[in-house]
């Protein structure tokens, strides 16, 4: 019998260098000063090499080292925004399979094809995030969007990940993942956050009259803020 | 004049003014202290480095409550490098160690594995979340074979219901941890390949094993109602093979029974099984009754589709890493799966000393009437 551990992961990190911080009394003048590890004693306490002022370059490398850069990668058209915390992008209007969880209100429609309006994703540190936009066509920065009427979504279009299985990664070529991994998980619950539609009785009765349909109705979109506005917001929330 | 002369003088030698020297520095520059940029502060040993564990804070609550009872020490903290991964899993490899694993490993392809899922998590982000319960499943990669015909015969032989009775105890005593591929799984497959073949143009093309021909008459002939006697309610066999096998299996009924299998939520296991697209358990034990028969080619012809989905695992232990409880309970679990494959082994080995005895026995008993 094998036995094996499949929680989490470990790393043997080794001290390399070390970032010395100095500040006045009054707290308004700050210097820093990096060191290299010179040397190890025989009982293995390292010892710090002599410092240098901190260089801007020296910052950059080391916010690149801590893991805040991107690699350069082509942008699809699709692609809206990217930021090395942050990538964005729209999907057309179109017609889908959607499920919902046994025992739900809406179980009786689920697996069943759907029209989906346009929409906006954003993943942002390991969150999916999803808004609807109000034509079929790539927004533009101040393009007002709508609230994402789906289920497991809240009202500023995050959604409840439950059980779905998302993509580890942040990049374009993760896209597709993130967006199957939203279709193809289970809707389970009503997101709980007020409005997401106009309809009448919510978003079960949008989805119960939806199944089978071939246009999405805009008229039930409720807006919310341009795109522009939505970005700034996610990254500040998360800061 | 002079004055002025004296101060172009010291200009020129490099001897700048206050005010000359901040404007041509960096604004940091004079904030320096240059005691500071050749001195080596003093650090402890423990800032030479260390193993990090990313991702669950539930692997350390685990090895804190292994220490707390008693199944780890400090001393095997400083040998797992003070890692909760290392601690946890040294832990676990000297609890299976103690309880048979080399011999079980010699027999079975079994794998536990102590995770946030129950399936292979690669794909998933664990993240940083806990989600206070850790899972240790027991998945198998093949199935280990324990023929049992020429027993069950024999036993029926002598004492008439006491082969089906040692069948039944077995299966189900074996059935409450692993699952077993038998006559009852080779029976509906057969069903499914009558369907299969009746929506063919050729029917008569499929090859159908006959499941019937190759069961021990005492179990062909039992009406499905019947309610079997218990193994123990008939004389103990005196001959040591079968005695040994007849107690060993009333041994592994008794453990079998000492535990219930931990009870898992049955909405959240359908959703996993929903949500994984998983296959039912690969079989840990073939029980067939002789080599070739219906039940071993009805497995065979499953076991190619086999792998296709991914199959839940056999046994799925919950463990809440900060109860003690928790987790005395999961070893407890553990201690019983392991005995009960211990046993299976033993009966494997009692069952083939005593075909081996039997077939020396019908080897003589031909030589006599040979010679007669």
């Amino acid at each position: 019998m094998r036995f094996s551990i499949d929680v989490g992961s470990e790393l043997e990190l080794k001290l390399c260098q070390a970032v010395l911080l100095y500040r006045n009394d009054h707290g308004n003048r700050v210097m820093a000063t990096v060191h290299g590890v010179v040397q190890k004693e025989a009982d293995g306490t390292p010892l710090l090499g002599a410092g240098q002022l901190l260089s801007t370059a020296a910052l950059r490398e080391l916010a690149r080292q801590l893991g805040t850069s991107c690699a350069a990668e082509y942008l699809p058209d699709h692609v809206v925004a990217r930021t090395p915390e942050l990538i964005a992008w729209w999907t057309p209007a179109s017609i889908r399979p959607i499920f919902f969880r046994q025992g739900s209100e809406l179980a009786s429609v689920s697996g069943k094809q759907f029209p989906n309006p346009a929409l906006l994703f954003v993943v942002r540190n390991g969150a999916l995030f999803v808004r609807a936009l109000p034509t079929n066509e790539r927004p533009q920065a101040g393009t007002k969007l709508s609230a994402a009427p789906y289920w497991n979504i809240n009202g500023d279009g995050a959604v409840c990940a439950g059980t779905m299985r998302t993509p580890k990664s942040l990049s374009v070529d993760s896209i597709s993942a993130w967006q199957q991994a939203f279709f193809q998980s289970e809707f389970t619950h009503p997101g709980g956050a007020g409005r997401l539609t106009r309809r009448k009785g919510g978003t079960e009765a949008l989805w119960k009259s939806l199944a089978g349909k071939k246009t999405f109705p805009r008229s039930v979109l409720i807006e919310t803020e341009p795109l522009h506005e939505y970005l700034r917001k996610l990254e500040a929330a998360q800061r | 004049m002079p004055r002025l002369a004296t101060s172009k003088q010291r200009s020129r030698t490099g001897s700048l003014t206050a005010r000359e020297r901040r404007s041509r520095l960096p604004r940091t520059g004079y904030l320096a202290n240059p005691a500071s940029l050749i001195g080596i502060p003093r650090l402890e040993t423990a800032h030479a480095g260390s193993r990090i564990t990313f991702g669950c804070s539930d692997l350390t609550a685990l090895a804190q409550t292994l220490v707390e009872i008693d199944l780890a020490t400090a001393a095997d903290w400083i040998e797992a490098r003070k890692t909760p991964g290392g601690l946890v899993d040294s832990v676990f490899r000297l609890f299976l160690s103690d309880h048979g694993q080399e011999i079980i490993a010699e027999h079975f392809e079994l794998s536990l594995t102590l995770g946030e899922s129950i399936v292979d998590t690669s794909y998933s982000d664990s993240g940083a979340d806990s989600s206070g319960q850790l899972l240790l499943v027991l998945n198998t990669e093949s199935s280990f074979p324990l023929g049992i015909g020429t027993l069950i015969e024999e036993l029926e032989r002598r004492y008439p219901g006491m082969g089906v009775a040692l069948y039944d105890t077995l299966r189900q005593a074996l059935y409450r941890w692993i699952r077993v591929y038998d006559d009852w799984d080779a029976r509906n497959r057969i069903e499914q390949i009558v369907e299969w073949a009746d929506e063919e143009e050729h029917p008569d093309s499929h090859e159908i094993p006959k499941l019937d021909q190759d069961l021990p008459e005492r179990l062909r002939t039992r009406i499905p109602a019947e309610s079997p006697q218990s193994l123990d309610s008939f004389p103990a066999p005196t001959e040591p093979p079968l005695k040994g096998v007849v107690d060993t299996t009333l041994e592994l009924h008794r453990i079998s029974q000492s535990m219930d299998r931990p009870p898992l939520d049955e909405e959240w296991l359908e959703s996993q099984r929903n949500y994984h697209s998983l296959d039912l358990p690969l079989p840990v034990i073939l029980l067939y009754f002789r080599p070739g028969d219906a039940v071993m080619a009805c497995f065979d012809d499953e076991c190619e589709y086999w792998g296709q989905e991914t199959p839940e695992p056999n046994l799925i232990i919950p463990v809440r890493p900060t109860e003690a409880g928790s987790v005395r309970q999961a070893f407890a679990v553990l201690e019983t799966l392991m005995r009960v494959l211990v046993l299976t082994l033993r009966i494997k080995n009692l069952i083939e000393i005593e075909d081996g005895e039997k077939a020396k026995c019908d080897s003589a008993s031909t030589s006599e009437a040979n010679s007669n």
